[in-house]
């Protein structure tokens, strides 16, 4: 029991040794199905945090947009003024320690809705040329961005 | 008490497994340091801890940078930095966000700054007030860099 209860202790230095600095989750981790992102698009940048995935890489995960837009995701954009709505919930799947390849990017901007599909990320980044699926005449036809992911 | 030096010694056998060994001159080691300036109030800091290595798309851990954790220090006033600001590493380096809060002679600003590309690590920005009173310049200038280890 004595032997336990130093075993315990030593369990306990070890975790107080490998915790994460106060303040975030283990940033060395990429273990908590959580994925922050920025994309880029026509002078426009949205960023999020702490959105939530179906699995850690290198697995085949989802992306759920319903935990990056607004309510339930704090998706913020500049310039302010602007919103973009994901419509779908993006598939990402990891080629090889290199690169990743997204299926399918849907989002809606004032009244112009575009699409992206495999989008490929080498190293979490990647641009992307988005064709407008829906919207007026004014929207144009086509815009390119860049995406960055980092999963933890 | 021999149990004891025994634990003592595990201890250190943990610490050591835990602790980078030593200096090394390899981006290896999740750490940046920078200088960030905005609306001429100037901060540098060391050691902050990211997320992964370049050429890998990582995260800046703000924490890691601001007191009590980090060890950013400003001159002309005071910044501290109020996201984790993403940055990746392809065609060019670009930062995807920062976002401070600035306070210099009592007047409290909060800027945000968004897509800047680093040119070998460093690299100037327009950062828009996103509160603060007409004591506030909008917009700032800002100038960041950037060195990873």
């Amino acid at each position: 029991m004595k032997h336990l209860g130093k075993l315990v202790a030593v369990a306990i230095i070890g975790l107080a040794l490998t915790a994460p600095t106060a303040g975030h989750a283990d940033p060395n981790v990429t273990s908590h199905m959580k994925v922050d992102g920025s994309v880029a698009f026509s002078d426009m940048v949205c960023t999020w945090t702490d959105a939530t995935t179906s699995d850690n890489p290198p697995n085949p995960l989802t992306i759920y947009r319903s935990t990056i837009n607004l309510p339930g995701g704090n998706l913020s954009c500049d310039p302010s003024g602007f919103t973009l709505t994901f419509n779908n919930d993006p598939n990402v799947v990891f080629n090889n320690s290199l690169t990743a390849t997204i299926d399918r990017i849907n989002g809606t901007v004032g009244v112009c809705t575009y699409q992206a599909t495999n989008v490929v990320l080498t190293n979490g980044s990647g641009s992307f040329t988005a064709y407008r699926v829906a919207g007026s005449e004014w929207c144009p036809a086509s815009v390119t961005g860049w995406i960055m992911l980092t999963f933890h | 008490m021999r149990r004891l030096s025994g634990i003592a010694a595990l201890t250190v056998l943990m610490l050591s497994i835990l602790t980078p060994s030593g200096a090394q001159a390899t981006t290896t080691a999740n750490q940046v340091d920078g200088t960030l300036s905005v609306w001429d109030i100037t901060c540098d800091w060391t050691d902050g801890t990211t997320s992964a290595n370049p050429p890998q798309t990582l995260r800046i851990f703000r924490t890691t940078v601001n007191p009590p954790n980090g060890n950013l220090t400003c001159y002309g006033g005071t910044l501290r930095l109020n996201n984790d600001p993403g940055v990746s590493f392809g065609s060019g380096t670009i930062v995807d966000r920062i976002n401070v809060t600035a306070v210099k002679s009592g007047v409290t600003c909060n800027y945000e700054a968004t897509w800047i590309p680093l040119d070998n690590g460093s690299g100037g920005f327009k950062a828009t007030l996103t509160s603060g009173g007409e004591l506030c310049p909008n917009p700032a200038f800002g100038h960041v860099t950037l060195v990873f280890h």
